[in-house]
């Protein structure tokens, strides 16, 4: 076996599992649930208790999942991330999980915790900084998409005709 | 100093400033969840065409 690229995908699978699937649950549960939860008054359960956690988990395991797989790139990250064609599947993949990472520390944290009130922030702001947010996870959903294709294809070339 | 953080989300929340027209008008696939998918989908095409044309041609 050889250890560090047999532990990175380990690792990278176990982190990506609980970034989109966290992220999976922001979009596909807590945003229909928060708004229901407003209109019977119970939201500040899941704003207090339930997102800050959430977010906790979403955001680390989003840098492990992009440092892991940049070790498991290892010699090849340049190849890969300057699309050679002996890396471009894997390239593509590793090019929209960057973009989604800088989604995550750079858009969606920042203001979410502004709309959590762990950052100072105005009403208007936080009406602004909850549009953006929104706007940066349902990117990082759609994105996730050709994502794990890629990454997929990257890792069976072969069965996806590459 | 401005810092990186301050620069991007004044960038973006000037991407996310409708004008009132704009908003009776152009609906954004984001705001729904099968939008979302299907722009998903979409993409995951384009990106799969561009590759075997541009990036892999004649493989």
């Amino acid at each position: 076996m050889e250890l560090v690229p047999a532990l990175a995908r380990w690792l990278h699978l176990m982190a990506g599992v609980m970034w989109i699937g966290l992220l999976y649950y922001f979009n596909f549960v807590q945003v229909d649930a928060m708004k229901a939860a407003t209109a019977d008054g119970s939201a500040a359960g899941i704003s207090k208790h339930v997102a800050p956690r959430a977010l906790l988990f979403f955001r680390w395991s989003a840098l492990v999942t992009w440092l892991a797989g940049a070790a498991l790139l290892g010699p090849y990250f340049k190849t890969a991330f300057s699309l050679q064609p002996s890396h471009a599947v894997i390239g593509i993949g590793a090019w929209l999980g960057t973009i989604m990472l800088f989604n995550v520390w750079v858009l969606i944290w920042p203001n979410q915790r502004k709309i959590l009130g762990l950052a100072k922030a105005t009403d208007a702001q936080k009406n602004t900084a909850r549009r953006v947010a929104f706007l940066a996870s349902r990117t990082n959903t759609m994105l996730s998409i050709p994502m794990l294709f890629f990454m997929a294809a990257g890792a069976h070339s072969g069965v996806y005709g590459f | 100093m401005v810092s990186a953080q301050y620069t991007a989300d004044a960038f973006v929340a000037r991407r996310c400033q409708k004008t009132p027209e704009e908003n009776k008008i152009v609906k954004n696939p984001l705001d729904s969840l099968w939008g979302t998918i299907i722009s998903g989908l979409i993409l995951t095409v384009v990106l799969y065409v561009f590759l075997k044309n541009f990036l892999l041609p004649g493989v």
